[in-house]
């Protein structure tokens, strides 16, 4: 029952993220991606296989929302929503400072995939305009998404959940 | 590596491969995706809902970064504010002139046959009412004593005393001033006098008026050129009063001058009237 409900609150949550970011809302002059901020967080706190579910829906719903044409979106999200739930257990530990790390770790695998798209999608383009307007500003508006969903869905997995299967305790 | 070699990941990074490839391709091939299609239709009315909270966090968000930009705006505004006060001061001086110049050039059509030269006033002298004013021209500007001095209201007075630079005017009602005049209304003759029972008033005594003379109150007053001084036609001003003097048998008016001699700033010097004067 508690597993149906707070993942009944991540989906709602995905979507409300997926629509917001599809409305005119800007951080440092960009679109902040919220929708990836939260399934990377939903990963990290609830694992990898959560963590991958989520990325693909959020994906989905950000490609299906947000964009047209060419859309990596399905992709990078699914990647890196696992990766924050895989990673853990392997390197670091699952804790928040562990989790800033993941966070700037899984902002430069966003911005890497904005200039794989900017490569594909652009016959030349001024790389350090690029770095400067666009990739900097959003590596951080990655990192202050991804920190602000970590306490939501931590505060959700925390109030259904308690403690993990495997008898650690989410901190 | 293990993690990739997990299922799990391999079948979950499959589908979102495929679903990038189907969407992107039929994007290009300019169909329509029936995964965006069918999302898009069902979140349509939260998409309503997503813009206005987006708005309310945008206006929560202003709250806080507009202050250094109304900072800004406040200087520039207050900077813009202080260039348009200095336009306006000069606009203001520049309509001045203009009026100024147009009074001028209306009394150079209207005395066609008269020399006249501007004179600013920069000073004046007497208690209380003006009697003597000092212009910024005298004789190197052709100003001489005796010249007569007006301004598109009236006359003003006369010019008693001049330099190189500089003349002074003794105006009309400065008690010893003294003018040929007649009504216009009559052609009565008479002879205009200040009077420092009048100092204070702007107003001069209309003396030497026939006992029968036809003078009312009201009646304009202008020079008639006599004594040579003043040319004739210009106006003076207005009677305000009549009455007898039985000591003299004459009539005696009270005329109030047209023009406001504390507010002089520019006056016109009559340097020649030639024959029209007389």
């Amino acid at each position: 029952m508690t597993h149906a409900l707070y993942i009944t609150f991540f989906s709602i949550l995905t979507l409300f993220c997926a629509i917001l970011q599809c409305s005119d809302i800007r951080m440092f002059g960009i679109i902040p991606d919220i929708t990836f901020g939260l399934v990377c967080a939903i990963g990290f706190v609830a694992k990898e296989r959560y963590g991958g579910i989520f990325g693909l829906c959020g994906g989905v719903l950000v490609m299906a929302l947000g964009t047209s044409g060419i859309s990596l979106a399905p992709v990078m999200f699914t990647l890196c929503a696992y990766l924050s739930g895989v990673l853990p257990g392997i390197i670091l530990r699952r804790n928040f400072l562990s989790y800033l790390v993941f966070s700037v770790m899984m902002g430069a695998i966003h911005i890497f995939f904005t200039l794989i798209y900017y490569v594909m999608m652009s016959q030349s383009f001024e790389f350090w305009a690029v770095v400067g307007k666009q990739m900097i500003p959003e590596l951080f508006s990655c990192i202050i998404c991804m920190v602000t969903a970590y306490f939501a869905v931590l505060g959700i997995y925390t109030l259904f959940k308690g403690k993990d299967k495997r008898g650690g305790k989410i901190r | 590596m293990k993690i990739f070699k997990n299922k799990f990941f391999i079948i979950i990074l499959s589908i979102s491969i495929f679903l990038t490839i189907l969407t992107s391709t039929l994007s290009i091939m300019g169909l329509t995706d029936p995964i965006k299609n069918v999302l898009n239709t069902l979140t349509l009315p939260l998409r309503f809902a997503g813009q206005k909270v987006s708005e309310s966090i945008d206006g929560f968000k202003s709250y806080f970064t507009a202050v250094e930009k109304l900072q800004d705006e406040n200087e520039s505004l207050r900077a813009e504010i202080d260039r348009l006060e200095g336009e306006l001061v000069d606009k203001e001086a520049a309509k001045e002139e203009n009026e100024r110049l147009r009074d001028y050039l209306e009394m150079k059509d209207t005395f066609s046959d008269f020399k006249l030269t501007e004179a600013l006033v920069i000073g004046v002298e007497g208690e209380n009412h003006t009697t003597f004013l000092t212009l910024n021209k005298g004789q190197k500007d052709g100003i001489d004593v005796g010249m007569a001095v007006m301004v598109k209201d009236g006359l003003v007075g006369s010019v008693c005393d001049a330099g190189g630079n500089w003349s002074r005017v003794r105006v009309v009602n400065e008690a010893s001033a003294s003018a040929g005049v007649y009504v216009q209304r009559s052609g009565e003759s008479g002879v205009l006098c200040g009077d420092i029972a009048f100092k204070n008033t702007g107003y001069c005594t209309l003396k030497y008026l026939r006992e029968d003379a036809d003078v009312e109150n009201g009646d304009l007053v202008y020079t008639s050129g006599g004594g040579s001084v003043y040319p004739s036609g210009i106006f003076i001003g207005r009677v305000i009063e009549v009455k007898s003097d039985g000591f003299s048998r004459t009539k005696i008016a009270s005329v109030e001058c047209a023009v406001d001699f504390e507010n002089l700033k520019y006056v016109v010097v009559i340097t020649d009237f030639g024959a029209s004067g007389e």
